[in-house]
């Protein structure tokens, strides 16, 4: 029974959690450190309850992930477009690696003053800002998925007469899927970390802010419970999209189809 | 053209140009293979079997010549002409099973009823014993299964040509024995329409299938003739055919260059 109970990975985790705020809890008892440099963790529940009840937690969270959104639809579409330059002409294809070995490189946060010279203090620069950090790393991965698609599968596809069209949508992109696929997880994480910087540095961009300008607020309040209870709300999020929602995708398509290692 | 004439080569010849030096592979080759023959060709390796069988597939350009199946001159790769590769890789990893076969199908028949289409489908997988593993994705499978799969993909377009790179070279010898005496088992279902072209280093695997010989010998020297081992059509021929050995020994011959 308990064993069985062991097994499970989520129940592990549960445990692992738990103890965590007991020791937490401990520490905060034995009042080594002042309360309000390390508050305890039942106030940084009881905050989080709290931005819960009066909805600011939500217009918080949705407005970062609505920056994140149009962050990954913008540079999805740069790169969709890049990739089938790329595929068209070699010069192009030259010219990405060229650009993304020189750009890749380059810390997105890093761009910031002079986006936001270019584009004023705003959304728009810190769309630049993770258009930037996602774009390079993305376009390298679904370049090199599609320059590693086996020859047999092109011959295969001109043997049973499949037109351009059907060889891309139906050939191409399954067979290069598991690096788009890794492209569009780096693209996440890449976009994740440069927002929530930028937003701490930019600060609120109109009546709202976002999640990493939150952090930075509480701060000037000290109000530490409520640093940690965003923080705590960065990691939920981080979690669900990268073990829920990629998980799940890799489990529907890549792990399905074989085209991916198990043991990883 | 003789009507029961359906690949013909004429004046034919493929070099391979790697920059310094030409290498010829086939040299002013003129031949005509007859419908529902299944032609073995044999040849060392390197001579340039899967070439030939490549150029006349549309696969690769040939310098001089022309190459014709059913009397339309082959400049691609075309489904008349039906590829089944050494490379388990041919079926597609994110299809399954039914899927793979199913496809090509729909792609160049979408006039075709779905229900009519299901049973077609499911008609080719059940020749070739698979129809318990429809929703199987290839990973799944065997490499013998695999093969099962590409020649279900191409029995199932229907095509007047099937052209076999030694899809067997890549199993274990029970495997290939036992995908031989299928082969022929289908091959005869379809009434022998399908006209199948074999490239095979395996001179036991030419004679025990091939109701031809193509023997390359050289570029300039490529011999076409009978398998006259005596034997049912459709059935595998083994040494106890007479005629076996003997055979064998001529095409060994005539691969090492000694005739």
């Amino acid at each position: 029974m308990y064993k069985k109970l062991l097994d499970n990975i989520v129940f592990r985790r549960f445990l692992y959690i738990t103890f965590f705020f007991l020791i937490w809890q401990l520490i905060y008892k034995l009042h080594i450190f002042s309360a309000i440099l390390f508050p305890s963790p039942l106030s940084v529940l009881e905050k989080l309850y709290l931005e819960i009840y009066d909805g600011s937690l939500f217009i918080k969270t949705g407005y970062t992930l609505y920056l994140i959104l149009i962050g990954l639809l913008v540079s999805f579409l740069i790169t969709a477009g890049l990739v089938v330059f790329s595929n068209i002409s070699h010069i192009f294809k030259d010219l990405m690696r060229t650009l993304i070995s020189v750009l890749d490189p380059l810390p997105g946060i890093a761009l910031l003053p002079i986006a936001i010279l270019w584009f004023g203090i705003g959304k728009a620069a810190i769309i630049f800002i993770m258009v930037h950090s996602i774009v390079w790393p993305t376009l390298l991965s679904v370049m090199a998925g599609f320059d590693s698609i086996p020859k047999i599968y092109r011959e295969v596809g001109q043997n049973i007469g499949l037109s351009k069209l059907q060889m891309i949508k139906d050939i191409y992109v399954p067979a290069a899927f598991p690096n788009i696929l890794m492209g569009i997880k780096n693209g996440w994480a890449r976009a994740w970390r440069s927002l929530i910087a930028a937003e701490m540095v930019f600060g609120t961009t109109g009546a709202i802010g976002g999640l990493g300008w939150d952090i930075y607020l509480k701060r000037n309040y000290l109000d530490m419970p409520g640093m940690l209870a965003t923080l705590l709300v960065l990691m939920i999020i981080g979690i669900l999209i990268e073990d829920l929602f990629f998980k799940t995708v890799e489990n529907k398509t890549i792990r399905k189809w074989g085209m991916i290692s198990n043991e990883l | 053209m003789n009507s029961n004439v359906c690949i013909k080569l004429h004046n034919v010849s493929k070099l391979y140009d790697t920059g310094e030096n030409k290498l010829q592979i086939i040299s002013n080759l003129n031949l005509e293979i007859n419908k529902g023959e299944f032609v073995s060709i044999l040849g060392k390796s390197g001579c340039g079997k899967s070439t030939l069988l490549r150029s006349i597939g549309g696969f690769e350009s040939i310098q001089q010549g022309e190459i014709f199946i059913n009397n339309t001159k082959v400049m691609h790769p075309d489904i008349h002409a039906a590829m089944v590769f050494q490379d388990f890789n041919q079926i597609f990893p994110w299809k399954t099973v039914y899927q793979n076969v199913y496809y090509p199908i729909k792609v160049n028949h979408p006039e075709i009823q779905e229900s009519q289409l299901k049973d077609h489908v499911k008609y080719y997988l059940n020749l070739v014993g698979l129809s318990d593993f429809l929703d199987y994705y290839p990973h799944q499978l065997s490499g013998g299964m695999k093969q099962r799969v590409a020649i279900a993909r191409s029995l199932a377009l229907e095509p007047s040509v099937i052209l076999m790179d030694e899809p067997f070279a890549s199993l274990d010898a029970d495997t290939r024995n036992i995908l031989r005496k299928e082969l022929l088992t289908i091959w005869n279902k379809v009434d022998n329409k399908v006209t199948i072209l074999f490239v095979t280093h395996n001179i036991h695997e030419a004679i025990s299938m091939g109701t031809k010989f193509l023997i390359i010998k050289s570029p300039t020297d490529i011999q076409y003739f009978d398998n006259n081992v005596e034997g049912e059509k459709g059935i595998a021929k083994s040494p106890e055919h007479k005629g076996f050995n003997e055979c064998w020994s001529l095409l060994n011959k005539m691969i090492r260059g000694d005739l």
